[in-house]
């Protein structure tokens, strides 16, 4: 046998070149005239059929489904965000865009007469102004504050001699002053006339003089504010069932103003006076008006001052009692005369404690409630300094701005949770591609 | 089959449909000498040459023209769906040491002829795998060294280096048989 030259060498090996049968041959070049149908494959996975159908897109338009579903998970992410945050008992965001004041409103702890001849000197008619803006009708209310109703005094006094119900009113100081020659000739018909008084305020329906005290006997004051949020169009109508909250609580309407309307800023506010024992009913039906934006709750203990008032109270009246004996009992006139100035500046003093009593049990018995109606064209009534209340331009980039920075948030959080498994993810792609790799080239090793 | 034709065929679905039929027209029978090679299995070596054009057929889009011919590709995946199919059996990859065998082709050529082909077969057998598989790449597919070069992953001039390697121990083994 000859020697193999480079030639033969090669010649001989084309000729050891295997050669498909015919028969394959031809099913193979049917299966390429058909796009190779999926079949010979069979290490291929149930996600191939979407391999191929990324595979298939140019590179430029497989941003396209990308992007999309970044988007739509951006979005879903925000809007999760963005009603987790509204209905989570209001927004500052969301006020802040409403341009809502959020402030609470103050509670009076003291007491005094000043305090109490104020609120008796307020019963006023209701005498309602309209006015008539672009746009809207606009109504103020002064101080419809109706009659402050007269409240028990804990104290039993049924001991002083000459009650005579009915004889309400005679209470004033100034009264008793002008009333001096009245006083000297019947002091004890004039102290009946004064416990005459307190006692048909005893006989009047308990609803309308309410002795509110907790369970624990302690005098509460309580004050609510409620911001409801509602459309512009419907601002009249959830006026009008505020009024109908307040009537059926048995409470009054303190002021109130109204900017109804389809333009413009339009709101309500109400500051209401309703019976602490109803004021639950009554802050539930507002409540139901509708959304609520904004409530606070809170409540006072006016105890200490109340039990000091009724003492003060209790002492002046014994101190009365005592001096109407003297003055009984006086022989001369100059004796008399003294036991009179003692006698008025003891009422005088009598008259301011029991109205710093009264007012002290109406601040227990009646709660203040400040409802504001707020809508997306402005602030309700009290817009605040740097806005008009209208939805304007800024207001909306106020907005593009919170839901923007809402989105970025949910990206970068979402790119912090994602990133750690992504980069596992491609460690472990890279090390599986490594390991197949070696172990494809030690088959052959 | 050109660079240009592949770029222009990513670029134009119709035009990518062209191109691997050109390619499968002209490896067809190249891919499966160098799948039975490697396999020593004819139906094995049928079914992994199908299913290297059908992978080759989805991926014809994500074909990188700057990475290499398409032959150099499409050899490339044929090369690792036979290693896979290799590693499933849990065999030893051989080359075919006796690749008539695997088309029945008979060895009639004369008493001289014949005993030349075993003389190479023999000489074949005794060379190391990877050896061999140069060797199926280089004559049996027609592959050239950059090809050869990228379906193995490595440099050209390592490839033709270990080529001339191979080249010259099968030369030695025929001689040593001779």
């Amino acid at each position: 046998m000859d020697r193999f030259d480079d030639d033969n060498l090669f010649a001989e090996l084309r000729e050891l070149r295997p050669t498909p049968r015919p028969e394959f041959a031809a099913e193979l070049d049917q299966r390429a005239a058909a796009g190779f149908p999926r079949g010979a494959d069979t290490t291929a996975s149930v996600f191939a059929p979407i391999v191929d159908w990324w595979h298939g897109m140019r590179p430029a338009r497989r941003l396209v489904p990308v992007l999309a579903v970044a988007l739509a998970l951006v979005v879903v992410a925000t809007g999760a965000v963005a009603i987790s945050q509204s209905g989570g008992g209001g927004s500052a965001a969301e006020d802040a865009s409403l341009g809502m004041v959020t402030s609470a409103p103050s509670l009076e702890s003291g007491g005094g007469a000043s305090e109490a001849a104020e609120s008796e000197s307020s019963a006023e008619a209701v005498t309602p102004s309209q006015k008539s803006g672009a746009g809207g009708t606009e109504h103020h209310h002064g101080n419809s504050v109706g009659a402050i109703p007269e409240y028990e005094i804990e104290k039993s006094e049924t001991a002083m001699p000459g009650a005579h119900s009915g004889a309400a009113g005679a209470v004033a100081g100034g009264e008793e002053e002008s009333g001096g020659g009245a006083e000297e000739a019947a002091p004890e018909e004039e102290v009946g006339a004064e416990y005459g008084a307190e006692s048909s305020v005893e006989a009047a329906p308990s609803e309308t003089t309410p002795k509110v005290k907790s369970s624990g006997g302690r005098d509460i004051e309580r004050s609510s504010y409620i911001v409801l949020g509602t459309k512009p169009g419907e601002v009249a109508g959830a006026a009008a069932k505020v009024y109908e909250a307040v009537h059926a609580a048995n409470g009054f309407v303190l002021s109130s103003s109204v900017q109804s309307g389809t333009t413009g800023a339009t709101g309500a506010s109400f500051e209401l006076s309703i019976p602490t024992r109803k004021v639950d009913d009554a802050l539930a039906a507002i409540s139901s008006i509708a959304e609520v934006r904004e409530r606070h709750d809170a409540t006072n203990d006016i105890t200490a001052p109340t039990v000091s008032a009724a003492e003060e109270l209790a002492d002046s009246n014994a101190a009365i009692e005592g001096l109407l004996k003297q003055l009984a009992d006086v022989e001369t006139e100059a004796e008399q005369e003294s036991v009179e100035a003692r006698l008025r500046e003891e009422r005088r003093r009598h008259a301011a404690i029991r109205a710093s009593l009264d007012h002290l049990h109406q601040r227990a018995s009646m709660s203040e409630v400040t409802v504001r109606i707020v809508t997306k064209n402005g602030a309700g009534v009290t817009p605040p300094a740097k806005d008009n209340g209208d939805w304007g331009v800024g207001d909306a980039l106020h907005s593009a701005g919170h839901i923007l920075t809402i989105a970025a948030g949910v990206v970068v959080i979402g790119l912090a949770i994602l990133a750690p498994f992504a980069l596992i993810a491609l460690l472990i792609w890279v090390g599986n591609r490594f390991r197949v790799r070696r172990l494809r080239e030690r088959t052959l090793g | 089959m050109s660079q240009t034709a592949v770029a222009e065929a990513r670029e134009a679905p119709g035009a990518a449909e062209l191109a691997f039929e050109r390619l499968y027209r002209s490896s067809r029978d190249d891919l499966y000498a160098y799948v039975a090679s490697l396999l020593r299995d004819g139906p094995a070596a049928e079914e992994v040459t199908a299913t290297a054009f059908e992978r080759a057929y989805r991926k014809r889009r994500h074909f990188d023209p700057e990475r290499g011919e398409p032959r150099a590709w499409l050899f490339g995946i044929a090369r690792n769906a036979a290693l896979d199919e290799l590693r499933r059996r849990g065999r030893q990859a051989e080359l075919a040491a006796e690749p008539a065998d695997l088309d029945g082709a008979s060895v009639e050529a004369g008493a001289e002829g014949s005993e030349r082909r075993l003389a190479l077969k023999a000489a074949l057998a005794r060379l190391e795998p990877r050896e061999r598989e140069l060797i199926a790449l280089k004559y049996l597919a027609g592959l050239g060294n950059a090809e050869i070069a990228s379906v193995l992953g490595i440099s050209e001039s390592n490839a033709g280096t270990r080529l001339h390697r191979a080249v010259t121990k099968l030369r030695e083994a025929l001689d040593g048989s001779i």
